[in-house]
């Protein structure tokens, strides 16, 4: 065995807020969480999702989650007034969004 | 600093899992100092952090990546290039690396640097043989696999991936192209050297070596990037075609230069709209904010235009003159170009 010096090429992750962090500016009420991959029946937005839901429940019980989903369809809103629909009714909303 | 107890060091970068599949060279400090060059005081400076995984790319990780990879030192600045590029909000990293779908980083070099590494845009240009071509492509992936962190399975969930997160990295083959360096067409001056970053699924190889006419290729590329099924299909997205120097020449000898060519697929690139999911044309995800006139008429038509704004349109010219080939390099969201530093420059 020889003892050999490496630089480490990978990165430490940067610190990002906790999500109990994040959501204590924003006051009180529920949070929406919402699916809006490019494929859902992928499950892929479903796994993020429950992965932001254990984080924020395990930050403070206290905070209401809530799925919603939003359509792409012919009727669906455009973005910017499902986001102000949504605002009158949670705190928060997180989206899953990607393809 | 890593000390390790090995016979063996390609091994043990292995065991880290370290690679993306094929042996790296060890990143020694040594190495690492000498593929920062004049960087060396600014080790710890911070480039970027890149999603998904929130990695800081200092210049001494990037350059660990760039001794993997098997970087030659003067392509440092081309590499630390390609990184700013990726990092560039507008390039969406995170959407690039999180996809299910089958996308890579696609690597643009144009501009004297290209020369002065010995880059290939002649034979097999988007091939393997070319250590500069090979290196600069793959150091990018791995930094994409170490510090965005995207690894198969994990934080990178692609269904089915292409060859491309190997290595994918290009450069134009300017002796036999008619048309000015691409970089040109992003308003950059020819005496620039340019890094441009695409997020590529692999390329789609179009022949016609017989009927080397301007209508006929015209005709076969409209037909060949409305094919369905394909992101360009469902979103605006740039889309890259590479032409060997043989199709270039036949279109720029009737008159036909790079706008054109755009100007012709964004009129003439339908796919039937039965194909494309109606929710997709309706809901906004397809034509977001104002339908063009072409666009509205082509539906009216029963068809999805590919190409919704000639802009979109990126015709580099690459490969030998032997042979009428025309790849086609679907993908998603916009190119990202950023100039490389004169040798000698802080590369900041």
């Amino acid at each position: 065995m020889n003892r050999i010096v490496l630089v480490d090429p990978v990165a430490a992750a940067a610190m990002a807020p906790s999500p109990e962090e994040a959501l204590r500016p924003v006051g009180p009420g529920p949070v929406a969480l919402a699916d809006a991959m490019l494929n859902p029946s992928a499950e892929w937005g479903d796994g993020i999702l429950d992965a932001v839901d254990y984080s924020i429940r395990r930050g403070d019980r206290s905070i209401r989650t809530e799925r919603v989903r939003r359509s792409h369809g012919v009727d669906s809103p455009g973005p910017e007034a499902w986001a102000s629909a949504m605002a009158a009714v949670y705190r928060a909303i997180v989206i899953a969004a990607g393809d | 600093m890593i000390h390790l107890d090995t016979d063996d060091p390609i091994e043990a970068c292995f065991e880290r899992d370290w690679t993306d599949g094929l042996p790296v060279v060890p990143p020694t400090p040594d190495r690492v100092e000498r593929m920062l060059g004049s960087a060396v005081d600014r080790a710890g400076e911070i480039v970027a952090v890149l999603p998904p995984g929130g990695g800081e790319a200092t210049l001494e990780k990037i350059a660990a990546n760039a001794v993997m990879a098997g970087c030659r030192p003067e392509a440092f600045p081309v590499v630390e290039a390609a990184v700013r590029a990726i990092a560039d909000p507008a390039f969406q990293l995170e959407r690039v690396l999180t996809t299910l779908h089958s996308r890579s980083p696609m690597v643009v070099v144009s501009g004297p640097v290209a020369g002065a590494l010995g880059m290939n845009g002649g034979f097999s240009a988007l091939g393997a043989g070319n250590r500069a071509n090979a290196t600069i492509g793959r150091a990018v992936n791995l930094v994409c696999r170490s510090i965005a962190g995207a690894r198969p399975g994990g934080l990178n969930p692609a269904t089915l991936g292409h060859p491309g997160s190997f290595t994918f990295c290009l450069t134009e083959n300017v002796a036999d192209s008619p048309w000015p360096p691409i970089h040109t067409s992003f308003g950059f001056d020819r005496s620039e050297s340019v890094v441009s970053v695409y997020a590529a699924d692999a390329p789609v190889c179009i022949a016609e070596v017989a009927r080397l006419e301007s209508a006929v290729l015209l005709e076969l590329l409209a037909a060949a990037v409305a094919l369905p099924g394909t992101y360009n299909a469902l979103h605006r997205q740039d889309l890259w075609l590479v032409l060997s120097p043989t199709h270039a020449s036949v279109l720029d000898g009737a008159g036909i230069d790079r706008e054109s060519l755009a100007r012709h697929l964004h009129e003439q690139a339908r796919i039937p709209a039965h194909l494309v999911p109606a929710e997709r044309i309706a809901g906004g995800e397809l034509f977001e904010g104002t339908p063009s006139a072409i666009t509205l008429a082509a539906l009216a038509e029963g068809a999805v235009p590919v190409v919704d704004d000639p802009a979109r349109v990126r015709a580099a010219v690459a490969g030998s003159r032997l042979g009428g080939y025309t790849a086609v390099i679907f993908g998603s969201g916009v190119t990202v170009s950023v100039a490389v530093p004169a040798a000698g420059g802080s590369g900041g």
